[in-house]
This record gives structure tokens, sequence and C-alpha cells, in this order.
């Protein structure tokens, strides 16, 4: 028994050797501050009330939450914010749904055609028209400055599409074949079946979707112009690019004189814009995380 | 009796189930249609608004009607390796791919072999959920961040701290300072990817034998030779993909360089920072050059398709692992 122990665990695997502490532990700990203090260095800052003489580090002297009502009370940025919420909740609905469909009817074995939708399906990852025949194909189709740019050419991701196919390989046929001799169709077992008992692969896919639209900027730049299109990485963009607030916030030059009387600056507003542009991610990926671990891991061993 | 039995009873059946798989195929080529539409218009029909790169076009006139290019259909192309830009962008492009290839593509496979050996689980937990963190925000966050971080002013964080510990003595401007462009560029990349990249690498060694462990430890094997005989190798083929698609996207810098270099680059820094990518989307979309643009595109495009086919060639001759 006491062998066997010995052999199963490891016995250094379970001590910290001082040099393990210096090896390993220490220059983890340092990645981790140094991935969360900018995080925490916007935060502080963007509530800093005295942060016209100088940014906080530690500690802000005293709060104040001015900077974030006018950036909600900018309907500049209340539409950017708007924009950026649908285009991320309607795009990944369709992406996801649309992805995980085209995954359900291609992972057959014995489907016709099958390798001929595989193989027109894989060649665009190696080679692409380039920027200027896509935006000439986007005009062509009418859909610059259309909201429908954001969530068309979005609508399928042979990455998603991988990883899902050998996801729902790994169920059993039983699964399928109960359900048909119930007689019902395929579309109906992947809407009632496939897709629901997949939910947390469902929820990694919906996760990588949502943040690639929400972070999206490309896009919103260089094939829209209205105002009402606009989305919040793209004004935060421009807020960087020009480092000038006045030009995107009209109230910001009424405020100059009031800045000092109201604890407001202008990069204050620039700090509470990136947490804003931030939060929704950090609040929801810490809970997706499992998921997305395995869905990684199943896209390896395949692909 | 029993045969009789049998065929009355299957015969129905059988065709009852051809019946059904008849419609489930049908079906099934339904559920593919949207994504096949997608893939043609999106993918497929941009494809031939490349013949622009051989022809004069001009918006008014159409892409089929345009006039065929001077110098049977090269002329964007010669036009293009002549500029004095050129050189300077493939030389651009190539440092920072050949940078980011040597310098980031093991500090994700270390990563995951020291947390590998971390033994308290939520440390371990906790390691993993922060490093992901930055995959998730978007360039334009962090180029924000990484300009407040290292504005030239006595007061942001980097420029403070080095005052402080007397390392300066005025405050320095990395941004603009075009010998720090392109360590900032793989500093950055590195501070946002390699908790990212360091998964797939966990996933492969969660997969590992446990036994192979067990095995080296009997004949005396140390946390060393363990990670090198024995976790290693089984690393190497998913290393090797990996670099094989990172080799494909040279001509383009690797991974999100066109977006780190969207937000960082200015008319200051434009002779490091410049790459194929922002020269296209600039003398393409901004000065509305198309034709030439799109001929710096497809030398572009048709370069990296070269790369991929060859790196992975070599690598299923060295290493037996490849992509297809």
């Amino acid at each position: 028994m006491g062998s066997r122990a010995q052999h199963g665990v490891p016995a250094h695997h379970r001590r910290v050797t001082p040099l393990m502490y210096a090896g390993i532990y220490a220059p983890l700990v340092l990645l981790g501050i140094t991935i969360l203090y900018p995080f925490y260095y916007y935060l502080i800052n963007s509530v800093n009330t005295l942060l016209y003489s100088g940014p906080a580090y530690l500690l802000p002297p005293d709060y104040t939450l001015r900077n974030y009502q006018v950036i909600f009370g900018n309907d500049r940025l209340v539409t950017a914010f708007v924009t950026s919420t649908l285009r991320t909740v309607i795009g990944t609905v369709f992406t996801v749904f649309n992805c995980a469909m085209c995954a359900f009817a291609l992972r057959k074995p014995n489907l016709r055609f099958r390798n001929w939708y595989l193989t027109l399906f894989a060649i665009p990852l190696f080679f692409s028209g380039g920027l200027i025949p896509i935006y000439l194909n986007f005009r062509f189709l009418g859909l610059l400055d259309n909201f429908l740019v954001y969530i068309l050419p979005n609508l399928f991701s042979f990455f998603y599409v991988i990883i899902m196919m050998t996801s729902f390989n790994d169920l059993p046929d039983s699964l399928e074949d109960s359900a048909r001799i119930d007689g019902a169709g395929y579309f109906r077992i992947f809407v009632r079946i496939y897709f629901p008992i997949s939910m947390p692969l469902i929820a990694a896919i919906a996760l990588f979707a949502g943040v690639a639209q929400w972070n999206s900027w490309f896009d919103t730049l260089y094939f829209t112009r209205s105002e009402s299109l606009e989305t919040l990485q793209a004004v935060l963009l421009r807020i960087i690019k020009q480092s000038s607030l006045g030009s995107f916030l009209p109230e910001m030059a009424a405020l100059q004189d009031e800045q000092v009387a109201n604890y407001l600056n202008p990069e204050g507003v620039q700090f509470a814009t990136m947490l804003v542009t931030v939060i929704p991610i950090v609040m929801v990926y810490p809970f997706l995380q499992r998921y997305f671990i395995k869905g990684i891991l199943i896209g390896s061993i395949k692909g | 009796m029993s045969e009789l039995t049998q065929r009355t009873l299957t015969r129905p059946l059988m065709r009852r189930r051809r019946k059904w798989a008849d419609r489930g195929i049908h079906m099934l080529h339904l559920m593919i249609l949207p994504s096949l539409v997608a893939t043609i218009l999106f993918n497929y029909l941009p494809l031939y608004g490349i013949v622009i790169a051989f022809k004069r076009y001009d918006v008014f006139t159409g892409i089929w009607a345009s006039p065929w290019a001077f110098n049977n259909g090269f002329e964007h192309f010669i036009d293009f390796f002549k500029a004095p830009n050129f050189s300077v962008v493939l030389r651009n492009t190539l440092v920072i791919s050949a940078l980011k290839l040597g310098l980031l593509s093991l500090p994700p496979v270390l990563l995951a072999l020291m947390l590998n050996e971390v033994i308290h689980r939520g440390f371990k937990k906790t390691a993993q959920t922060v490093s992901y963190l930055p995959h998730f925000i978007s360039w334009v966050v962090v180029g924000g961040m990484m300009y407040n971080f290292l504005r030239p002013t006595p007061e942001s964080p980097f420029n403070a701290l080095l005052l402080g510990l007397g390392l300066i003595g005025e405050p320095v401007d990395l941004i603009a300072d075009k010998t720090f462009f392109w360590p900032l560029l793989v500093l950055s990349d590195f501070w946002k990817e390699v908790g990212w990249g360091s998964i797939i690498y966990l996933a492969v060694i969660a997969g590992i034998d446990q036994e192979m462990y067990e095995a080296c430890e009997i004949d005396g094997g140390g946390r060393w030779t363990k990670a090198i005989h024995i976790t290693w190798p089984h690393l190497l083929g998913t290393f090797m993909i990996l670099l094989i698609l990172r080799c494909s996207q040279i001509m383009q810098g690797t991974g999100d360089t066109f977006d780190q270099v969207f937000v960082l680059g200015n008319p200051f820094n434009r002779g490091v920072s410049d790459i194929f990518d922002t020269l296209i989307l600039r003398v393409g979309l901004e000065h509305g050059r198309y034709s030439y643009a799109t001929a710096a595109g497809l030398f572009k495009s048709v370069i990296n398709l070269a790369i991929l086919l060859t790196v992975n060639n070599l690598s299923k001759r060295l290493t037996g692992k490849g992509l297809f």
C-alpha cells in the first residue's frame, strides 16, 4: 500500500520548495500584478477627484462619479453604447445559431457533397481577396453604412463550426436515432436535442463571438459613416488617436471653466469611457471560463 | 416461416426509414445553406475584385469596363515594388514578424509548464483567470492604456516609476521613440496573449498519460527530466501547428499586429510602424488608389500562401506534423 501511494502521487508534487516559490510562484504573481494594475489604475483615476493635479497610483485622495455622469449624459456615447450592445447581441445570436446548425449538418459522415462543403469552407482560411476587393464587394451588396455590415459578414466562422462539429460527434448516436423513430426531422432534432444539450459549448462559442463583436472597430471606421452606427470602440479609438475630447464631447469645451470646480477632467472621462468598454467583458468572462477551456480542448485534439 | 415474418416485418419499416432519411438529407442541406450563401457572398465574391489589381480601375466606369493597366497589367505591381516606402514596409513587416515568432512562440509553453507545476489549486485557477483576461480586451483599450502609462509627462506611471527609482533624469516618450517601438509591440503582445496562448498547451498536458511520469520517477527522473523528456515531446505537435499557422501570417506581422500598429502608429513613428496592411488601408481607402492597393494586397496574400505551403511541407518532412 505504502509504496503504491508513493508511486501514485509523486512525492515532490506535494511539497513546495523555495526554488519553486522563486522560479514559479513569484513570476506568476508578478505577471498577475502587471495585468491587473492597469485596470486598477483606470478604476481609481476614473473616480479621482484630484486627477487634474496628477494621477493616483495606489489610492485616490477623494472620490467622485462626475466622470461617469458625463459619459451617460452624452448622447453620442450613449448611442455608441446602444449600437455596440445591439450588434453584440444580434450578431452573437445569429452567428452561434447558424454555426451550430451548419456543424450539426456537416457532422454526418455520409452526407452528400460533404467534402465539397468542407473544401469550400476551408479555402478562405488560406487565401482572401484583400481589403479593397472586400470593400468594393460590400459596396456592391449595399452593406456600406448599413447595420447589417456588422451581422451578415460574421454569420459564418469555420473555426466555430469545427469546434461544434467535433463536440456534436461526441454525443451518442442513440440520441438521434430514438428521436428519428419518433418521427422527428433533423431540424427538430437539432433545435430540441442537440442545441440545448450542448449549452456549455454554445456558451463558450457565444463568448468568443460576442467578444469579437463588442471589440470590433475596423468595420465601424471604414464601412460606416452615420453617427447612429458608431460603436463604443470606434469612439474610444478616435478619442485616443486625437487625444482630445473636445470634438467628441461638445460639452467638454463648454465645461472648461467648470472643470476645477466640479472636479471634471478630460482624462478622467477617457478613463471612465475605457472602463465602461471593458466592464461587460470582465463581468461575463470568468463565469464562462471553464466552458471555453473545454471548447479549446476539443478543437485542439481534432484540429 | 420465420423468414416470411421477418420480410413482412422489415419491408415497411425499411421503406419508412428510407423516407425519413430522404427528408432528413434535404433538411441537412438546407441547414448548411445560410453558411454556404454567406461564404460565397463574403469570401468568394470579393475574389472577382482582385482583377482590378491588373486594371486602371475607375469607380464610375466599374470593374468590368475599366481599361487594363500598362506593362501587361502589372503596372501597379511594378509601381509598388519601385515605391520608396516598399522597402520600409517590407522591412517593418518582416522584422515585427520575426521578433514575434522568435520571442513569443515559446512563452505560452513555459507558462503552461509553470502553471502545471503549481500545487495550490486556488492559486492556479486565479493565475489562469487573470492571465486570460487581457485576451478579451480590444487593442483599442490596450493601446489607450499604453498611451496613458507611457505618456511623456513626469506623472505617467511609467515615467513616475523610473524617475522615482532614479533611472532617468527626465521623462521619456517611448511610443514616439523609434528605438522602442518594436520592443513595445512585442512586450504588449506578450502581456495580452501569453495567458491565452497557454490554454491549448495546458489542455494537451492534461491529456498526457500519468503512468509515463510515474515510470520516469521510478527511473529517478526529477521535475526537469519529466518536463523535457515527457511533457515537451507531447507539446511539440501543437507547437509546430501553431508555428505553421503563425508563419502563414508573416506578411501581416502575425496575430493582431495590424490592430496594434493602427492604434499605436502615428506620423512620428511611421518609419518603423508602417506595415503592408496599414499602407494598403491608407493608400486604398483613404487616398482612393484602389488598383494600387489591391495589387499590394494580392502580393501579400500570394506570399503568405506560398510561405504556408513551404513551411507545412518542411514541418511534415522534419517532424511528421503538418496542417494538411
